[in-house]
């Protein structure tokens, strides 16, 4: 919807992408999920009757999506059988175990469970530029392998807020080992997930007036 | 003493200047910072169960009405309703007398419908309990200018983030990572919620202090 006055147009929320490459897409206004292949031509739906938040897929291909109105969760097969997750609210999300703090400008830390102790390690993030300072960062996924994906939000500081993004990506012990710079901007529809991360590959969802852009980047080399 | 005494001539000739412009804000009411997320608090918090009477908005014309929220839901947040201002206590008054719950843009500004949008949000928060006048996003800098802070670490619970036109949240802190975390009147939630949200959302949008925060 294109929005009016002082309300905010509407669209979609979240995606994620399939393991076979198919991008799933939160429709709020047709109260579907939409199955596109990777060119981007329409494949199927899956009516679920109620506008989502966020979208999650797990490794066994089950859909996991967060009603925006009850906040309830529901597990969604591939055929579209729905039963309410079973499990707590954030047992899709990809990075609930790893916290992120941020120190002050251009200095943050990701905190990782150290494994069978009660107590985190901490890695430190610095970020270093002439006209730019890094002013938030969250943690996007971590892989089994323990490297780990951090968004880091900067800005040269204007009065209106204006944000540039970059995703890092370190290894479990904090070495950095690729950085992506070229993510689009686009603030006609800012989703809750505008991020997802399958296999090493990293998704961003841009939505602009008549389109929605998917754009991919390969890290797997990393 | 003496600064007070120099802050007490700063004060009376700032009011001074104000009276002379022909602005008087005398008739803001004066709220603190707590009272201000308190208020908010209480309108993401406020629970309600949709009933099989609110799910009509008979005076709409300009669309077919369709209601987000279905028979028996129990929700969190009053509706979010386009040109509306309702307190709690009228939105459960309202919806007792078989209003519809929220609305949005495409249906109009009705009165059949019930709940509260962005700006009236924030205008309820801030203590204004009319909307006469009524503020929107292009007009509430004359009762919240804009603050000459780092908007990345000196906001305060209870500022604004606005862009004219489009939308206003009220900001409620940094988290721990340093991003915002904000109440909402939330066309896409459908009501008013809290969420801590990325700053790439809030791109062109710009902080707001209300004149009556004490």
């Amino acid at each position: 919807m294109p929005g009016a006055e002082d309300e905010l147009p509407e669209g979609p929320q979240s995606f994620t992408v399939l393991n076979n490459g198919t991008i799933v897409i939160a429709d709020p206004l047709k109260l579907r999920l939409a199955f596109f292949d990777p060119s981007g031509a329409f494949l199927r739906d899956i009516r679920t009757g109620f506008a989502m938040k966020r979208l999650y897929s797990t490794t066994y291909g089950v859909l996991v999506v967060e009603n925006a109105i009850t906040g309830e969760w529901t597990r969604i097969s591939e055929k579209g059988t729905m039963d309410p997750h079973p499990l707590s609210a954030r047992a899709g999300e990809p990075s609930s175990d790893v916290k992120v703090g941020f120190i002050k400008p251009n200095l943050g830390e990701i905190r990782l469970p150290a494994a069978g102790t009660r107590s985190a390690t901490a890695i430190p993030i610095y970020y270093a530029s002439d006209d730019a300072t890094m002013i938030a960062l969250r943690c996007l996924g971590r892989e089994e392998r323990g490297k780990i994906y951090v968004l880091l939000e900067t800005t040269r500081g204007s009065a209106e807020i204006e944000i540039r993004q970059i995703i890092r990506k370190y290894t479990a012990k904090g070495r950095l080992i690729c950085q992506i710079e070229d993510i689009p901007v686009g603030n006609f529809i800012s989703p809750f997930d505008e991020f997802c991360i399958v296999e090493g590959t990293v998704y961003h969802l841009l939505i602009n007036q008549d389109e929605i852009v998917i754009s991919e980047w390969d890290t797997k080399p990393f | 003493m003496k600064n007070s005494i120099q802050s007490t001539i700063v004060l009376a000739l700032l009011a001074t200047l104000l009276l002379a412009q022909g602005i008087d804000y005398s008739h803001l009411p004066e709220r603190s910072r707590e009272q201000i997320i308190q208020t908010a608090r209480q309108y993401s918090e406020h629970a309600w169960t949709c009933g099989a009477n609110n799910q009509e908005a008979k005076c709409v014309t300009a669309a077919t009405y369709q209601c987000k929220f279905k028979p028996g839901d129990t929700i969190t947040g009053i509706a979010y309703d386009w040109g509306g201002f309702d307190s709690p206590e009228e939105f459960d008054r309202k919806l007792a007398a078989g209003q519809a719950a929220g609305s949005h843009s495409k249906e109009g500004i009705t009165n059949c419908t019930t709940g509260i949008d962005c700006s009236g949000f924030v205008m309820r928060c801030w203590g204004i309990d009319t909307d006469n006048p009524r503020y929107t996003t292009s007009t509430i800098r004359s009762i919240a200018p804009r603050p000459k802070y780092i908007w990345y670490t000196e906001m305060q619970p209870g500022d604004a983030l606005v862009k004219p036109g489009s939308h206003i949240v009220l900001f409620a802190g940094y988290s721990p990572a340093n991003e915002p975390m904000v109440y909402e009147a939330s066309g896409s939630a459908s009501r008013v919620i809290f969420q801590v949200c990325s700053w790439g959302r809030f791109r062109d949008y710009y902080p707001l202090v209300y004149r009556g925060v004490k």
